[in-house]
């Protein structure tokens, strides 16, 4: 920790500010006005000091400035406008009227607009500049970017999904990604990875990746439930509101064109030793010896010539055999090799992946009204053998200005994929082995014969190709390469998201919206596995294909009425709204093989065809109001309140209302002197609830229905719903503070917040004996608590050099407070049989890590049995968290202008304090003897004891020029690689056996019956993730070229670590977007690194 | 304008339509469309006859059946590796939830539409009832054999409370007493009106996977069952006496106690086609995974081949090997290297391929003639024994032959059917088993039944096999003692510690006597 300590205070740098010079003031007076005429409330102030005050009624202001001295006029919903004082005192401004104008203006839920001073709650906005060139997604863009904001890809490249969490775990069984609101109109995300290995084997997506980063104008971060409830039940996870670009009219015509082409290189290849091969140690059971190898470790075998040869156990799952000597053995095809180390083996059985990016995007902006097309092409190749995906977006936006009070707005977006085998999970082909001999080149040309079948070690299959032994890269042959390489498996989808909204404002205050939006796909998806027999031997492959359609249909309208009394400012706003979700999917395959070879058809098929069908549907409504007060533009009030209604409750629990309200005080307005260095400051508070709702058809208690030769026959899920569940209730108070002191230049936001979800719904363990094993009830209760603080600072700031540096923090701490089960504890996942599990405990945090460790005696030594082995505990105990203490991020940007052009440096630097993860790949790795820790012990010069191995089968310890006994088995060898447990026996004596390091390695971490406890590592890390070099030509050299702007950046992306904790894996290995999920690794996939260039030029 | 100003007020004077339209429409869909909102007793017993749990199932094969019951019988051969005799606890859980969230979940939900009849639907229901009530015993008296003391009064009635139960346990002296009151009430039943109401008749015939609703079988089949509970707790003190009055009523009155006498009157869960039982080799799949690398143990080898003499049941149990030889494993090896070579190298005969692994047709058993005669050969004396023993032989070498004959090919190989032996070659087998075994004064006559009932079993009735054994002390094997917790066959399971932890009604008094050797009440 302290070396993560030194790094963040480095980076938190002393500043230095410019000293602002006095002219004599004077007095400048003036109005505001738009096209229709002046305009009260608009802030004129004197840039770069405190001064400012608000027009008149009548438009009408008076400020003191000095000549030279810029005045700034701005107002929600207008273009803010700067002028320099001159020689005349009388400046008449007119403003320009602009929607689309974010800069102190947010969107806030039900896209309605507001003035950010005066929310009361926090939202946190991410702009199109903050988001890097080349972002593979949204989610991966905002990274360190807004406090409390906790994001994680998965890995395995773009077309992974990445889970986004705010202000920690809301839910303990029905935890939901934020909803994501684009242009007004829910869209689909949903949660992915989180089904395991067994069920799931590939990396998928959801519904987010879809959306272009190339065409965000503005991001809106809702966190708390106050910001959120008028979404309803779906926004307990907060909302992330999505912007799109629109055409500008002060631009014109556009026309921008964006070339990215990245490379994607593999991260992180655990610590490997390169000095033994594979072997399952000398003696025992299983060792080389045992199993009638020579003294050196090898095998003898005959060779296809008839000849004999010697060979490594290249089967071997355990990495404790012979030292590579370089000599020359019989490899597993029965060609001849040398058995030598293979330090980038690993690595080379991984490509280099690259993603192209190319964006195209016309926009224009008139009287009528706006438009924007964009068309974006992006082809990725992952590092997976055979991955790869190839999308276009089409998005067009437009405006229509039917009249002064109706207008028009479409965005509309068709987003068309092809993903060709998704990158597959090789958690299997690491528990299964692949040993340190293995040679990947023969291994990515061996894996299929010159006939194009599977690879075989049957000698009637293919005489001639068949290999000798089998080894342990047979897996990696057939799961990845095999599967990616022959097989096919072919997703294309096909997405449309709309949104269309009619604007009305009949008389000035009073104002209509209606709103319908559709987000529908349709994905079509076939597998193509290729014979891997000829028929002649054996019936193989398969052609199955999945037809589905997810759609979700919206629809709101909303009336606002707005208006200004003397001080008060009144706002009253009521609405409805509808949505319905309604997925369906078919599937149809072969069973029992293809008939004809790789003839991919359904009428291809050995038995009669497997089919699978099915279906959602969601409904939900809401009716909600708003009222607001606002008071001498310094203090205003929020009352909102929401009645929904959804499907995925019973009818008398199906319906529910909730409150929120929240003030702002806008202090700097209200102080009499207000202090030359505060420009601002406010203090805001917010207190709401929000409902959430179950998945669909979760709590109806309905029969299983099949036919059994024609019968219809029912009978009961063995998990019980529950007709009488209510919705959750979330209370969550915030209060928070935000100011901009020293002329502007240090701005900073900080929120507390606490919230407690009660009535959680959650599947409850009850005994089997009850009827079922688990139930859903209301009966838990979770609180969190938490800060967030986001820290401008803007240390330089003149005509060539700027300097920004922005860090955020938040920390969360999660308290399960009740949770009714018969047990001490709810499983939420698990490891190998339970040998591992993370669990929902009560008055303990969300995610506790429960292993089997070491059994102690009184003295806290480890207890070892009669045969030197350690004993493992029978009870599971804490021994983690998943859930981390803190996470933030650290972003500097400087730029500078040679005269010529911007050069620009953007510096992404996150973190995540505490939280932890098991490693099941170290574990296998290390049961294994592949990480080079196994080395410890292993000969002589790593500490191993001598001993010899006893007419019963014992090892016992001998001193050099100690006496072999000469009934010692294996001829009297001694052998150097003991280990001896490091604890006491049951007796209270320290622990003398001697075990074969293989047998330590293996035993202490095998399949369920080792010590998990080993393996769990405080996943704190500081990570260099995004660095962005820049060049944008000035306007002038820009012109030449005949373009608007130039730009031209270097990129590079999940660079490296500054500090990690868990050695040998990525601290983001983990895969899942839910949170239980994100601390295991579980040996998904490789992490990548990219980097890169783009190209931006602008007519 | 005015156009708009129209637009809005129809949009507004909408809204009531729209609530009203939303309203019932989220009523709608809070039902899962693809499930059914009602169910009747037919289709449940539809599916409560024909659950994948009577099945020589892919996962409780694999988990359970192989690891424990197969080894502690000796019907499978195993490698003496440490642990070999303590069971999985996660894989007993398995067990044990199933019999409670499947079987006994489902009978309750039959049990209370049942009880909410009016009497005339009684009347139409009671002949379902009655058979459901005997598949419900046949499986609960697995599953107090395996663990004694288990929940049941209380048990499965979740559906009915709405809320959260922890059923209390019942001792198994409880639940054999009421296993053989509700047989015994329901072959009184029986005995008096057979028929049921015309309705009845109609919905059990079409529900009925097991007896097609014929009446008269299930009459057998309840008997049958009770004649091996009564046999099985008749050494009791507590209901011995009882248990040999009821033993020798049954015997001694055929007419109005009749028991399952044919393999045609056989209870079976047969596999008729893949809607009914689909082996598909995953987990809720058929033998075709369980049976996989399974090989025979050395001990019932023997019995089988010994000199010239080979058991005809021999060929549809156990393959050759490698070499064309049986060869079982033998228990008492402690060479483990030298047993996985000779796993490795295919060096033991597997379970049979065309007549358990990949039979497609492999029907799951609850009761077959066989049994009736061997338990009646250990009751009976004299010739009356003896023609029993003679006879569950060939009832059982015809059994064996059916289910092999059910198959023609093995792993998609045609391989045909087998001729089964005729009468003259029976009687020869019943004979040579008569003379050397049940004659023969170094083995005995318990022995000798105990040996034909452990063949018998064989590999498709593992638990009942075991429990048998236990009973009865017959047939003798020799164990190689393990160190550890477990170092020989277990004599009752360990509850799983979920239900520890989940079940706050498990008591003390449950929990002190939850130990691998603290025998179960009959077998005291």
């Amino acid at each position: 920790m302290s070396l993560f300590y030194k790094r963040t205070a480095g980076l938190a740098l002393c500043t230095l500010f410019s000293a602002t010079s006095l002219y004599a003031q004077q007095s400048i007076s003036g109005t505001v006005s738009d096209a229709n005429g002046p305009i009260s409330g608009a802030t004129v102030s004197v840039k770069g000091t405190t001064r400012g005050t608000q027009t008149a009624a009548n438009g009408s202001f008076t400020i003191q400035a000095s000549q030279g001295e810029t005045l700034r006029i701005s107002i929600v919903g207008y273009k803010s406008q700067e002028i320099v004082v001159g020689a005349t005192k009388t400046i008449n401004i007119k403003l320009n009227e602009d929607a689309g104008a974010l800069d102190e203006v947010v969107v806030t839920a039900m896209g309605i607009k507001k003035d950010q001073r005066k929310l009361g709650y926090a939202v946190s906005t991410v702009k199109a500049e903050d988001i890097q060139e080349g972002s593979p997604s949204i989610g991966a863009s905002l990274y360190g970017k807004a406090p409390g904001v906790r994001i994680q890809s998965s890995p395995g490249g773009q077309i992974a999904a990445s889970s986004i969490v705010i202000r920690g775990q809301n839910s303990i069984s029905f935890s939901r990604q934020p909803l994501i609101i684009l242009d007004g109109v829910p869209i689909r995300n949903g949660e992915a990875n989180t089904k395991g290995m067994w069920d799931e084997s590939r990396i998928m997506g959801n519904g987010l990746l879809d959306v272009n980063p190339n065409d965000i104008e503005s991001i809106s971060i809702l966190k708390g439930a106050p910001a959120s409830a008028l979404y309803g039940s779906e926004a307990l996870g907060g909302v992330l509101v999505i912007t799109t670009k629109k055409g500008s009219k002060k631009e014109g015509l556009g026309i921008d064109f964006n070339m990215n082409m990245q490379s994607e290189r593999l991260a992180f290849i655990p610590d490997f030793q390169y000095e033994f091969g594979p072997g399952y140690g000398w003696t025992g059971p299983s060792g080389l010896l045992t199993n009638g190898a020579d003294n050196d470790g090898f095998l003898k075998t005959t060779g296809r010539d008839g000849k004999q040869y010697i060979r490594p156990w290249m089967s071997s799952w355990g990495n404790f055999g012979p030292k590579f000597d370089n000599r020359d053995v019989m490899w597993w095809d029965g060609e001849i090799r040398q058995y030598s180390a293979q330090p980038d083996g690993m690595k080379k059985l991984y490509d280099n992946g690259n993603t192209n990016n190319y964006s195209l995007s016309v926009s224009n902006a008139g009287d009528l009204g706006s438009f924007r097309f964009s068309y974006n092409r992006n082809d990725f190749n992952g590092i997976m053998p055979g991955s790869k995906q190839n999308r276009n977006n089409f998005s067009f936006n437009s405006s229509l200005n039917i009249s002064k009070k109706l207008t028009f707005d479409l965005t509309t977006s068709y987003i068309n994929t092809y993903t060709l085998n998704r990158p597959y999970l090789i958690n299997n082909v690491n528990a299964y082995g692949y040993n340190l001999a293995e040679k990947a080149d023969v291994v990515r040309s061996r894996y299929k014969t010159s006939e194009g079948y599977k690879f075989t070690t049957n000698k009637s299959f293919d005489p001639k190709e068949y290999f000798l032994y089998s080894t342990s890269a047979s897996q990696y042959m057939d799961n990845i390469l095999w599967n990616n390489l022959e097989n096919q498996d072919i997703a294309k989808e096909n997405r449309f998201i709309s949104s269309a909204t009619l604007n009305f404002k009949p008389i000035d205050p009073l104002s209509f919206r209606f709103r319908v939006g559709n987000d529908y796909t349709s994905s079509n998806s076939e597998t193509k596995n290729r014979n891997s027999r000829n028929v002649a031997f054996e019936n193989s492959g398969y052609y199955g294909t999945n037809n589905g359609s997810q759609r979700v249909t919206y629809g709101d309208f909303l009336t606002s009425y707005n208006k200004t009394f003397n001080d008060f400012e009144l706002g009253l706003s009521l609405g409805a709204m509808l949505k319905q979700e309604q997925d369906q999917n078919t599937s149809l395959g072969t069973a029992g093989g293809l008939v004809q070879e790789n003839f991919f058809s359904l009428n291809n098929s050995v038995d009669r065809l497997t089919t699978g069908f099915g279906r959602r549907k969601v409904t939900r409504s809401g009716f909600f109001g708003i009222g607001t007060l606002g008071y001498k533009n310094q203090l205003f009030a929020e009352l909102a309140v929401r009645r929904e209604s959804s499907s995925t409750l019973p009818k008398k629990n199906n319906t529910f209302t909730y409150p929120s309200g929240s003030l702002s005080w806008i202090i700097s307005e209200s102080l009499a002197n207000k202090p030359l260095w505060l420009n601002y400051a406010k203090l805001r508070t917010a207190f709401g609830f929000v409902g959430n709702d179950l998945t669909a058809y979760a709590a109806n208690n309905a029969y299983n229905q099949q036919t059994i030769n024609g019968v219809i026959v029912n009978y009961l899920p063995t998990v019980y719903g529950n007709d009488f569940i209510k919705p959750e209730r979330k209370r969550e108070f915030e209060v928070g503070l935000e100011s901009k002191v020293l002329d502007n230049r240090v701005g900073i936001d900080i929120t507390y917040y606490n919230n407690l979800i009660k009535d959680q719904i959650t599947y409850i363990d009850v005994p089997g004996s009850s009827g079922v094993t688990s139930m859903l009830s209301n009966l838990a209760k979770m609180s969190n608590y938490g800060l967030e603080i986001g820290l401008n600072v803007n240390p330089v700031r003149n005509e060539r050099w700027n300097y920004d540096i922005g860090i955020n923090f938040s920390f969360n701490r999660n308290k399960i407070s009740e949770l009714p089960t018969g047990g001490q504890y709810l499983k939420l996942a698990d490891v190998d049989n339970s040998s591992l599990m993370v669990v929902a405990t009560p008055n303990k945090a969300y995610g506790d890590i429960m292993t089997y460790s070491y059994k102690y005696d009184q003295n806290g030594n480890k207890l070892v049995d009669g045969d030197g082995y350690y004993i493992k505990d029978n009870v599971p105990t804490v021994h983690g968290n998943v859930t981390p203490k803190g996470i933030g991020g650290i972003t500097n940007s400087v730029s500078f202008d040679t005269g010529h052009g911007k050069i620009g440096l953007t510096a992404l630097i996150d973190y995540r304090i505490g939280g932890d993860i098991f490693s099941l790949s170290n574990y296998q790795n290390t049961a294994s003897g592949k990480l080079a820790t196994t080395l410890q012990g292993r000969d002589a010069a790593r500490g191993g004891i001598s001993y010899y191995v006893d007419a019963n089968s014992r090892n016992v310890a001998i001193e050099p020029g100690g006496t072999v006994p000469s009934n010692a088995k294996f001829g009297g060898r001694i052998f150097d690689n003991g280990i001896i447990a490091d604890g006491y026996t049951m007796d209270g004596k320290k622990n003398t056996y001697v075990l074969e390091a293989a047998d330590y390695y293996l035993t202490n971490n095998y399949w369920t019956s080792g010590i998990y406890d080993h393996q769990i590592y405080d996943n704190s890390y500081v990570k260099f993730r995004e660095l962005t070099l820049s060049y944008t030509l000035s306007s002038k050299l820009a012109a030449k070229l005949r373009a608007r702007n130039v730009t031209l950046s270097l990129i590079g992306r999940n660079l490296f670590y500054i500090y990690k904790n868990v050695p040998n894996i990525d601290p983001e290995s983990a895969i899942g977007t839910t949170p239980r999920e994100m601390g295991i690794d579980r040996y998904g996939i490789p992490t990548t690194r990219s980097y890169g260039f783009s190209l931006k030029f602008g007519i | 304008m005015k156009t708009s100003f129209k637009l809005t007020y129809l949009l507004i004077a909408l809204i009531p339509f729209f609530t009203i339209s939303c309203k019932k429409q989220l009523e709608d869909d809070y039902y899962n469309p693809d499930k059914s909102q009602t169910a009747s007793i037919e289709t449940m017993f539809g599916k409560f006859s024909t659950l994948s749990r009577y099945h020589m199932q892919y996962w409780d094969l694999t988990t359970l059946q192989k690891s424990t019951v197969g080894v502690y019988t000796q019907i499978l051969g195993y490698s003496n590796g440490a642990g070999r005799y303590n069971p999985s606890d996660t894989y007993t859980l398995d067990h044990w939830n199933r019999f409670y969230t499947e079987i006994l979940q489902l009978y309750r939900e039959m049990e209370k539409t049942y009880n909410g009849l009016d009497q005339t639907g009684k009347n139409n229901y009671k002949h379902i009832m009655i058979a459901a009530d005997a598949i419900l015993i046949s499986e609960l008296a697995k599953k107090t054999d395996m663990w004694g003391d288990i929940p049941f009064s209380e048990a499965g009635f979740i559906r009915n409370s709405n809320q959260i139960i922890f059923p209390k346990y019942d001792s198994q002296q409880d639940i054999y007493t009421f296993m053989l009151a509700k047989l015994k009430e329901n072959a009184g039943i029986l005995e008096s009106s057979l028929e049921p109401t015309p309705v009845g008749s109609k919905m059990l015939a079409k529900a009925d996977f097991i007896y097609g609703g014929n009446v008269g079988k299930w009459q057998k089949f309840i008997n049958s069952l009770r004649l091996r509970l009564l046999v099985r707790i008749k050494g009791t003190p507590e209901l011995g006496s009882m248990a040999n009055q009821e033993i020798t009523t049954i015997l001694n009155n055929p007419t109005k106690n009749p028991l399952i006498e044919t393999n045609a009157d056989n209870a079976l869960i047969s596999a008729k086609g893949p809607d009914l039982f689909a082996i598909d080799g995953q987990h809720e799949g058929g033998p075709r995974g369980g049976f996989a690398g399974v090989v025979a143990g050395k001990a019932i080898l023997n019995v089988l081949k010994k000199g010239t003499f080979v058991d005809p049941r021999l060929q549809t149990l156990f393959g050759k090997n490698k070499n064309g030889h049986y060869a079982g494993l033998d228990p008492m090896s402690t060479s483990t290297t030298e047993v996985s070579d000779s796993l490795n190298n295919q060096l033991y005969s597997f379970v049979d391929s065309a007549a358990l692994r990949f039979n497609n047709f492999l029907p799951g058993v609850l009761f077959t003639a066989a049994e009736t005669q061997l338990l009646k050969a250990e009751i009976l004396q004299g010739t009356q024994s003896e023609t029993a023993f003679k006879n569950g032989i060939k009832l059982s070498v015809d059994w064996y032959y059916y289910v092999r004959n059910l198959n023609t090919k093995s792993n998609g190989v045609e391989v045909g059917t087998l001729t089964p032996p005729t009468d003259a070659e029976k009687e020869t087998i019943a004979n040579y088993y008569y003379t050397n075994y049940y004659q023969n004064p170094a083995i005995g006559k318990d022995e000798a039944i105990g040996i034909q009932r452990w063949i018998h079993f064989g590999p498709l009735q593992m638990y009942e096999a075991w429990s048998d054994m236990r009973r009865y002390n017959h047939p003798m094997l020799s164990y190689v003692k393990d160190s550890g917790i477990a170092p020989t066959p277990i004599d009752r399971f360990k509850y799983p510690s979920k239900e520890y932890a989940d079940n706050i009604n498990m008591s003390q008094q449950i929990k002190d006597n939850d130990k691998l050797y603290n025998k179960v009440w009959w077998d005291k």
